[in-house]
């Protein structure tokens, strides 16, 4: 007999990918690449560091992806969000390449690639397939397009919108094959503490004695929305409300007016360091990734990473990882309700064979109302024409505005943390300083190696 | 269609329209904890916004957001100078340039509090 209680789900593809093996190699012996951050040509800004998603591949957050993909791989996930073994997957994952400077490495397939980043020996890339595609035509198929996928899509995707601006905008010539990090980065100041690869996290989740956990995905400082939005769904477990609330924090090149990373990591530990949700039941990680904005898409993205680190739910809200009018507000929530057929999805990704097994909490929205004189849950509470919403643009004009915000919006040690970010950056968000300045600090740095 | 404006009264301005007409069009958001103005604004008007500073944008609320700093203190400052003209004054070309030209230098720097 099924048991109620629900326990740690298995790695998506059944196995976590370990793709760090240290060792030291010879410049010599392999065609060297440095890894750049690559700009967006429309905005001047930078929109992707590939060395994130290689930090991601290897330490299993992606699991089973263990590698770059081939065509054949890439053309799969397009039609059916599947790998070449099947299991769901949402988006290509590309090691785009200049043309030119591969002619110059005169790599072949069969041969590695040694990846350096910050002038150090950082990955080897195996070169199983060298192949060209249509960056326009693989952009729009990724994300979708309002006559192919009328069930999600609203508006067709343009450079304005990053994710779509990063697929567009690569070479056109892709190395595919697996990638290990053979020199692994050290992670600086904030970020140390805030990193738990999927291994790891399933080990900390063991010692706190946490068998049911929620995963909160963010991009945000903590308004008392989100903090409402954690408390409430982690009251979803199974026989009692779920152990443990995982805040995973999507880190890397962000939009412009997004907060900046550190005060997105240090806001959420605020609200259980000073005991708004008790340690014992809060920890806070992140990702690296340089978010594809992709709604529903991102969303199956943020399952399978949780799962992977051990979540056995999963809140998804309004709008989830979305900017813009792209997307239909509630497309990632159909998703997780019914599928997305034109997406090759037919069912919830939970009910179909190789699918998830992290269970979806879909929340709609928190508001301020004056009626019933506290936060309340938008489906429960009834004066939906006197609710006052914690609109994002608001909340931020008022910080730029240097106007602190009440007790009801943001804890005043959570302002405190962006106060001092700001001051740290000269500006309380992301712009193109932060993000330049970003690019060439990145969250790590690396040893030297003894080749 | 019109849309909203707010301006967010913090003690400052709070002292600034006290006694005045103002005073009566004070709103209370979240229990009381934030107290705003709402100003009304046309379709035109939110038009000429929008076109000068393209940050901007209109929430689902209806409200006009992302303005720059040096817009909405202008606008406050028009408010108590100048009542419900304030809109009209503060579009006018000559204060939307100079506005313009500050509101490039906020991309770069904002004084913290």
């Amino acid at each position: 007999m099924n048991s109620l209680k629900i326990q740690t789900p298995e790695p998506h593809g059944g196995r976590l990918v370990n793709n760090v093996r240290p060792m030291a190699v010879s410049e010599k012996e392999y065609p060297a690449l440095n890894i750049e951050p690559e700009i967006d040509k429309l905005s001047s800004t930078v929109i992707r560091n590939v060395y994130r998603e290689i930090m991601s591949i290897a330490h299993g957050f992606f699991s089973p992806l263990d590698r770059f993909m081939t065509r054949n791989e890439v053309e799969r996930v397009l039609k059916e969000r599947r790998l070449l073994d099947g299991w769901i997957f949402p988006f290509p994952i590309i090691f785009d390449v200049d043309q030119e400077r591969l002619n110059e490495l005169k790599v072949k397939e069969g041969d590695s690639i040694l990846l350096r980043l910050k002038g150090k020996p950082f990955a080897l890339l195996n070169v199983d397939e060298i192949w060209k595609f249509d960056p326009r035509e693989i952009a729009d198929r990724t994300f979708g397009t309002p006559d192919a996928n009328p069930d999600a899509v609203k508006r067709a995707f343009d450079h304005k919108h990053p994710g779509w601006s990063m697929y567009a905008q690569m070479s056109g010539t892709a190395i595919g094959g697996k990638v290990y990090i053979i020199n692994e980065p050290k992670f600086k100041g904030v970020y140390s503490r805030f990193w738990y690869p999927p291994e790891q996290c399933r080990a900390e989740f063991k010692r706190r004695g946490w068998r049911t956990v929620i995963a909160h995905q963010t991009r945000n400082v903590p308004h008392m929305g989100h903090e409402h939005l954690m408390k409430e769904a982690a009251f979803m477990g199974d026989t009692e409300p779920c152990n443990g609330i995982l805040v995973n924090a999507i880190v890397g090149a962000k939009r412009l007016g997004d907060f900046v990373d550190e005060a997105i990591l240090e806001g959420h530990e605020a609200l259980n360091k000073f005991g708004y949700i008790g340690p014992a039941r809060h920890m806070v990680t992140m990702t690296l990734w340089d978010m594809r904005y992709g709604g529903p898409l991102e969303s199956l993205l943020h399952a399978i990473i949780r799962q992977n680190m051990g979540c056995t739910h999963h809140m998804f809200g309004r709008d989830h990882a979305a900017t813009g009018d792209y997307y239909d507000p509630y497309s990632t929530q159909t998703l997780w309700e019914k599928g997305l057929a034109s997406f090759g999805l037919n069912e919830p990704p939970f009910d179909i064979d190789k699918g998830v097994k992290i269970r979806p909490v879909n929340m709609q929205e928190f508001w301020y109302c004056p009626v019933c004189g506290e936060i309340a849950y938008s489906q429960t509470c009834a004066h939906r024409d006197k609710a006052e919403r914690f609109s994002g643009s608001f909340i931020r004009g008022l910080i730029a505005e240097g106007i602190k915000p009440p007790a009801v919006i943001f804890r005043p040690e959570v302002y405190n943390i962006i106060v001092r970010w700001w001051r740290a950056f000269g500006y309380p968000f992301v712009n193109k300083r932060y993000l330049d300045l970003k690019e060439r600090e990145l969250e790590v740095d690396l040893d030297e190696v003894n080749m | 269609m019109e849309y909203i404006i707010s301006i967010v009264l913090d003690e400052d301005r709070l002292k600034k329209i006290r006694g005045t007409s103002l005073e009566g069009k004070v709103k209370d958001l979240f229990g009381g904890a934030l107290k705003v103005i709402d100003l009304k604004v046309s379709e035109e008007q939110a038009k000429k916004i929008l076109e000068a500073f393209p940050k901007s944008r209109i929430d689902a609320r209806k409200h006009i957001e992302e303005t720059p700093v040096s817009f909405r203190r202008e606008l406050f400052d028009l408010l108590v100078a100048k009542g419900e003209n304030a809109l009209n004054e503060i579009l006018k070309d000559e204060n939307l340039s100079r506005i313009k030209s500050l509101a490039a230098e906020e991309d770069d720097h904002l004084n913290p509090p």
